[in-house]
């Protein structure tokens, strides 16, 4: 199974104690089964436009995002899952911003679970397999 | 299976699968994923908090529905 991580799932690695469980299960994915969405990597650049240390926290992400994970783009394709998906969420009164539409449109294309740490945020969209990001007490050291 | 010239192996015939799994490969290179990530780099905890909020405000920021 491949999958789709969100950028909460992202943010939670870039904690200094992430959870043991989470690093655990991370680390039997094999990279190539390692995907996330351009438009994540857009929510990711825009809280770095935000920060404090702007320079720094670009920097970082142009250096280490992108050798990390394989980004796939927002195209052609997936909008027109997304635009189904839109259509079918308005029509049953469930609220989800633009972008998670589209990252849930990325997964569904590309048959990826999508990974995250707010499951209920997606639980309702049809089609789209979820996998919470794995919970527990974050640690206070790295797995060697 | 294996197409050879001269008895040496120049191309193989692959299955689909494999296909699409040799393409993420290409795609991957030889990096370690997103564990290479963990634990961030100085400031990080800072921008997931940034991202985190962000996606909150995303959510209570939705247009209402007719």
């Amino acid at each position: 199974m491949a999958y789709l991580f969100d950028a909460g799932a992202i943010a939670e690695l870039l904690r200094p104690d992430p959870a043991p469980t989470y690093l655990e299960w991370l680390g039997s994915v094999p990279r190539e089964e390692q995907f996330t969405s351009a438009v994540v990597v857009g929510e990711l650049y825009r809280a770095a436009f935000r920060s404090a240390d702007r320079d720094r926290q670009l920097a970082a992400l142009e250096e280490r995002l992108r050798r990390a994970v394989t980004i796939l783009p927002y195209d052609r394709n997936t909008a027109l899952v997304c635009g189904a998906l839109r259509a079918l969420v308005e029509l049953s009164d469930i609220a989800l911003p633009d972008a998670e539409l589209q990252v849930a449109a990325t997964a569904i294309y590309h048959g990826l679970e999508l990974v995250t740490s707010d499951p209920p945020r997606y639980q309702q969209v049809p089609g789209l397999i979820v996998k919470p990001v794995p919970a527990g007490r974050r640690g206070s050291t790295l797995p060697g | 299976m294996v197409i050879t010239r001269h008895r040496k192996p120049v191309a193989a015939l692959v299955r689909v699968e494999e296909l699409a799994q040799l393409e993420r490969l290409r795609a991957a290179g030889p990096e370690a994923g997103l564990l290479s990530l963990a634990g961030g780099w100085p400031g990080s905890k800072g921008l997931a908090d940034l991202i985190e909020r962000s996606a909150a405000r995303a959510e209570t920021d939705l247009p209402a529905t007719d």
